[in-house]
């Protein structure tokens, strides 16, 4: 319905804008990230790949390399790239003139990690900072900087950007916020009495030699900016006034081409969660206020991201002056071709951000639910048809993994029909994202039932498949994504429990004293606990795991303890549910605690177990025979997302995926289906 | 041909939609006689005086108290020979009744008709009104329904003749036991036929009280955009958009609010738009019927001293 | 006592519906069905009735083609304890549905018939009614509320302009209206013990009911298309613009 003629020089996000010599095509960027696919501190070709990607895709500018290491003494802790070395260069050479071919600008940001540094990696180097104040976050205690520390830092940062320039790079920027110039900046940090600490001006001298010695270094057409925390927000910390101060007295003195803006400190994880990177079920742009009138007073273009997770919020940001360039980052590692959809009047085409911050756990940068980002080399962001025959694909389930699997099989031009037991697409996302502050992975299903239907897949509800209804459909390739059912097996008393689905799609009311066991540290129990408190039940909550949501992204996880805490809810870790038994006044929940080997009993009126779940896997057995592939998926295939073999046998080819294999995740769901059906 | 119209009342007083069913019994052609139902019931003056009625007839009695629909089934379906059609409006009462009498006479109904096409045919809406059907009836008896709003009121300056009607059924199976008039509750979101929201344009959840005295005059529901929930203004249960409820009123107003691909997802069904902000680029008039640009917080006073 | 409840097979209400070209009907091919949403509430109350013992059995039935039966399958799952469908290919109008109920509630002798106010494809709101006249039984339409108490059952009906409650002695008819409850969602584990519950599967012959209609439908059209979107000058003529032109505003 949104016609294409709003996609033309109206849109505010579609216009150019300029720092000196460079031309940025629109105002959407990717800000800075350590994405995970540095190798030995060098940006190769996965690297590459990933940031060109989005490139090819249209963004205007591609910040990269979060946190990447201008000296030995700040090491690489969490997959930085090493700008203190002539090695990178060669590296960015081939880099830049990638993004610069598809018009995109490309620009690093360069640190030292000061006290956010680890002594114990990399070549083993004390931590240096202003003052010995330890790090929450990444626990060192710092050495206090003396001059020729300070000397040999503020010329390292000169060298790196050079290194940068001459790998063809638009330009660079430093980072204050949490980072060695932000520590010199922070009272919190900063305790030192000599002409380093103390006033204001003291404290922004080194952030000053730092960025004219980079200037002198670079000359003036290299574009030079600051990631810088417009407020730290904490009591002691350097509020907005002081940064507003700080930033205007380095812009006059050192020039700054650029800020990019952030709020918030980053010394601890609930910092990070809550004020630099918010995840799911937080406002949008929040920031984007004070960061507004920030620019305003200092008066050099800003750049912000923070929750800019969707196109209105960056063309509210955009057109409303509060910031010149969008940082659509995560945003456009759901979808990385987010500037061409908007281009070509197919916005709502785009593959939302959800918030779920998978791209910001271990295994960035992936995204929750766009597998391929990070993993250009074998997996396509579009999907090619196919160049030999259409098949007729039957895909049973409507759940993360059958919906991938449709959707891919139907962009690669076969002829698919889906079929789903209940009324409603979803399966377990959509059991997890039902009340609760997660309603918004929900936008996982969406986005791909919006796909099948333009892409004109037959879906079927209400329909529960069994074997001879399938053989009865008579097709060429039948994938099997039933999912699981929960799995509350425990050594006895099973039958009295209930499991985590009975309570999150209300089919049981919560009970009174109520126990949650854990037994796999993801959503589910934490999520059935969030309603028993909802409830008003008494509530204990039992894990196997030594603390709450062990396989959660850091994000998640410090929003359930946050809940956790404020709920009162009392944790219990590293415990085992034996069994539960009855008695006159109720159940009895039987407890062994993993350290000491001692048993509980505990008294309760409900028990609620979560252990994951357990393939539904009787159709694909009962199918197996008949099919010509005795349902094997060849690995190697797979693995590479390779077409799978072709088998001289008669029938149909047969595939499983998702947690009607084993019980995983989101993610893997996802991930089984484009591999398996990206060459179908 | 001669037809029976069902008075529509208001605690025994002749309502208003009487008249635009009487007008459509005018389309279809005939003699038309009233007949008022209940008990203590004063409406039969003021029935005659409605253009084109021959004559109201009045069956006022305990038993007909609150119109139960069986007894008043039992009645109609007595006073039906003679009748080629017998018409209602398409109330409460109407729907209650109408069909039990249909099914007495082993007729069909016609609910809910818009339009006369002729004495046996007509339009009435189906699937919420997202179509129209025009269906043509071969009973004997018609026995229709009518939405009030499809007909223009006739006049009144007629004088038809008021009878009684003595007839008295028996009625053991239901009573009436109380009747509570409305609160002035908002209807529901998802089901509201008119609907107002406000965006980030708001400012302010203190400025969402700007939206109630429309929303009052139109009987509407409140919304808002994602923007204006996490902007805390208002309760992410006042959301409409695709992680918020899905809305499809006859009428829906967006205030201060820009037109994001989620919130359209979640209201673009709607039959009308209209669309008030500032920013004449905002998507939000691509897809609405009428835009108003301006400053919401000078014309949603005018707007509703002027509804 | 035995609670029979009928169910409709309709359009999902999320899906916009599109008419033929040829103006013959809506366009249902490839098109998301789904069971009634005031069904759904029908369902919902019998078996909460049945949750809380006033029910011994939820019996749920349906007129329509073989397809149907799917949503009998998930009336099952909701905690129906058998079903019989109807099978008919015909369009099937209210009064006939009626008719075909009325000779189930003849055999099955439920003390309650709870029925969906009205479908949300036809909208006609009839069929409840319809079953009342033709089994001589009481009525409660719109129902908000439902209260069995021994042989009678108070009713609280949403009217025009409030709630009005009435008394009807069991058997009766009720209806649901939006209010009534909020259902619940039929899920996996449910689906499949629903497999094995009784469903038995007649046609309108084997009741001795014609199905054929004294109605027929000449056509079916698009309302008025939207004007386009145009910008307007000011309050006064926006507010006129809805009152007059897109009527929606008194």
């Amino acid at each position: 319905m949104i016609e294409s003629n709003l996609i033309d020089s109206k849109d505010p996000l579609l216009q150019p804008f300029q720092i000196k010599g460079v031309r940025f095509k629109n105002r959407i960027m990717s800000t800075s990230h350590a994405c995970g696919l540095e190798e030995g501190g060098l940006p190769k070709a996965g690297y590459q790949a990933y940031h060109e990607e989005k490139a090819k895709g249209g963004l205007a500018l591609s910040m990269f390399g979060g946190s990447s290491n201008i000296d030995r003494d700040s090491p690489n802790i969490f997959r930085q790239l090493n700008v203190g070395s002539d090695e990178i260069i060669p590296h960015l050479i081939d880099f830049s003139e990638k993004m610069h071919r598809h018009g995109a600008a490309l620009m690093c940001q360069i640190t030292h990690l000061g006290r956010r540094g680890d002594p114990y990696a990399g070549d083993w180097l004390t931590t240096i900072g202003p003052s010995p104040v330890r790090e929450t976050l990444h626990r060192s205690i710092p050495k206090e900087m003396d001059e020729h520390d300070i000397k040999r830092v503020v010329e390292a940062y000169a060298k790196a950007a050079v290194r940068c320039k001459e790998g063809g790079l638009d330009g660079i920027e430093t980072l204050a916020a949490g980072h060695l110039i932000g520590q010199f900046l922070s009272p919190i940090t900063n305790r030192r009495s000599d002409k380093y600490g103390g006033s204001l001006e003291n404290r922004c001298r080194f952030a000053i030699m730092v960025h004219e010695s980079i200037r002198n270094a670079v000359g003036d057409d290299f574009i030079v900016g600051i990631r810088f925390s417009v407020d730290e927000g904490i009591k002691g910390g350097l509020g907005f006034e002081e940064s507003l101060t700080a930033a205007k007295m380095l812009h006059e003195q050192a020039g700054l081409d650029f800020i990019n803006a952030v709020y918030g400190s980053m010394d601890s994880v609930r910092a990070l969660a809550e004020e630099n990177m918010p995840g799911m079920g937080t406002p949008l742009a929040p920031w984007v206020k004070p960061i507004g009138i920030f620019k305003k007073e200092v008066g050099v273009p800003v750049f912000h991201a923070a929750r800019i997770a969707d196109i209105s919020s960056a063309r509210f940001a955009v057109s409303e002056g509060l910031v010149d360039m969008a940082g659509m980052t995560r945003a456009q590692i759901a979808d990385p071709h987010l500037v061409a959809k908007l281009k070509n009047g197919t916005e709502e085409q785009i593959r939302p951000c959800v918030g779920a911050t998978h791209c910001q756990s271990p295994y960035r940068p992936a995204c929750l639910h766009n597998p391929a980002t990070g993993r250009e080399r074998t997996l396509q962001h579009s999907i090619r048809p196919t160049e030999g025959a259409y098949k007729k694909v039957i895909v049973i389930g409507g759940g993360p993994a059958g919906l991938e699997a449709a959707r891919v099989s139907a962009e690669r031009g076969h002829q698919v029909s889906l079929y789903e037991a209940t009324q409603d697409l979803g399966g377990q996302v959509h059991i997890g994202s039902t009340g609760s502050w997660r309603r918004d992975l929900i936008g996982i299903i969406e986005w791909r039932q919006a796909e099948l239907e333009r892409l004109k897949v037959n879906m079927h509800f209400n329909r529960f498949m069994e074997a001879e209804d399938v053989l009865e459909l008579d097709a060429d390739v039948v994938i099997v994504a039933t999912g699981g059912l929960p799995n509350i097996d425990i050594l006895y008393g099973e039958e009295l429990c209930v499991n985590t689905w009975d309570i999150l799609n209300n089919q049981v009311p919560v009970g009174k004293e109520v126990l949650v066991y854990d037994g796999t540290g993801r959503h589910p129990a934490p999520l059935a606990a969030e309603r028993a408190a909802a409830a008003g039940a008494n509530l204990k909550y039992v894990s196997i795991d030594a603390s709450l949501g062990e396989e959660l992204t850091y994000v998640e996880k410090m929003r359930w303890k946050k809940m956790f805490i404020e709920k009162g809810v009392p944790f219990t870790p590293e415990t085992r549910l034996i069994g539960v038994e009855r008695n006159d006044s109720g159940l009895v929940a039987v407890l062994c605690n993993e350290i000491t080997l001692n048993e509980q009993k505990v008294f309760v009126d409900q028990v609620i177990v979560e252990q994951g779940s357990v393939p539904m896997d009787e159709l694909f057995k009962d199918l197996r025979k008949h099919s010509c592939n005795d349902g094997v998926v060849d690995l190697h295939s797979f693995a590479e997302a390779l077409e799978q073999p072709a088998y001289d046998k008669q029938g149909f080819t047969l595939y499983r995926v998702g947690d009607s294999v084993s019980s995983r995740n989101i993610h893997t769901a996802i991930l089984d289906s484009l591999r398996l059906c990206s060459s179908l | 041909m001669s037809i029976l119209v069902i008075a529509e009342l208001n605690n025994g007083v002749l309502a208003d939609a009487t008249a635009h069913v009487v007008a459509a019994a005018k389309e279809i052609g005939g003699d038309i006689d009233v007949l008022v139902v209940g008990e203590n019931v004063s409406a039969a003056e003021a029935a005659a005086k409605l253009d084109g009625v021959t004559r109201v007839r009045v069956a006022d009695n305990a038993v007909y108290a609150h119109q139960l629909a069986e007894p008043m089934s039992a009645l109609i379906v007595e006073l039906a020979d003679g009748y080629s059609h017998i018409l209602a409006a398409a109330s409460t009462t109407g729907k209650n009744v109408m069909p039990r009498v249909a099914a007495l006479k082993d007729v069909s109904q016609i609910s809910e008709i818009l339009d006369v096409v002729s004495a046996d045919t007509f339009k009435r809406p189906i699937y919420a009104g997202n179509a129209i059907a025009t269906v043509q009836s071969a009973d004997v008896l018609k026995v229709i329904t009518v939405r009030t709003t499809g007909f223009d009121a006739v006049g009144e300056s007629n004088s038809a003749t008021v009878e009684s009607v003595d007839i008295v059924v028996n009625n053991t199976q239901s009573s009436f036991i109380k009747e509570e008039l409305a609160l002035s509750d908002r209807p529901e979101l998802s089901v509201a036929r008119v609907v107002i929201s406000g965006g980030r344009g708001m400012g302010s959840g203190e400025n969402f009280k700007l939206l109630d005295g429309i929303a009052d005059k139109l009987g509407a529901a409140i919304g808002a955009s994602r923007a204006a929930v996490d902007a805390g203004f208002v309760s992410n249960d006042m959301q409409v958009g695709q992680t918020g409820k899905i809305v499809a009123p006859d009428l829906y107003i967006a205030v201060g609010i820009s037109g994001a691909i989620q919130h359209l997802a979640g209201m673009k069904d709607a039959k009308v738009i209209v669309a008030i902000n500032q920013d004449e680029e905002a998507p939000i008039f691509q897809v609405a019927d009428y835009g108003l640009v301006g400053d919401l917080f000078k014309i949603l006073p005018e707007m509703e001293s002027k509804i | 006592m035995k609670v029979l409840v009928a169910v409709k097979r309709v359009i999902d209400y999320n899906v916009k519906i599109r008419v033929k070209a040829d103006h013959t009907d809506v366009d249902l091919t490839n098109v998301k069905m789904a069971m009634n949403p005031f069904c759904e509430i029908a369902v919902e109350e019998a078996v909460r009735l049945k949750e809380r013992g006033v029910a011994s059995e939820v019996l749920v039935a349906t007129v329509g083609p073989k397809a149907a039966q799917e949503q009998l399958r998930t009336a099952l799952a909701l905690g129906a304890d058998r079903a019989t469908h109807v099978q008919t290919d015909e369009r099937v109008e209210s009064l006939a549905v009626a008719k075909l109920l009325a000779k189930l509630v003849e055999a099955e002798q439920p003390g309650l018939v709870i029925l969906g106010k009205q479908a949300i494809d036809t909208d006609n709101n009839q069929t409840g009614q319809m079953l009342a006249a033709l089994t001589g039984l009481a009525q409660g339409t719109f129902a908000s509320e439902i209260k069995v108490e021994g042989d009678q059952v108070q009713v609280t009906r949403e009217i025009d302009g409030g709630l009005q409650t009435v008394e009807l002695s069991l058997p009766a008819i009720v209806t649901t209206d939006l209010r009534l409850n909020e259902p619940r969602y039929a899920k996996l584990p449910d689906i499949m013990k629903a497999k094995k519950k009784p469903l038995e599967t007649k046609t309108p012959a084997d009741f001795g009911i014609e199905v054929a209609s004294k109605v027929s439908l000449l056509k079916v059209e698009s309302p008025a298309e939207r004007k386009g979107g145009i910008k307007v000058g000011s309050v006064d003529e926006l507010v006129d613009k809805l009152k007059n032109e897109a009527k929606v505003i008194a």
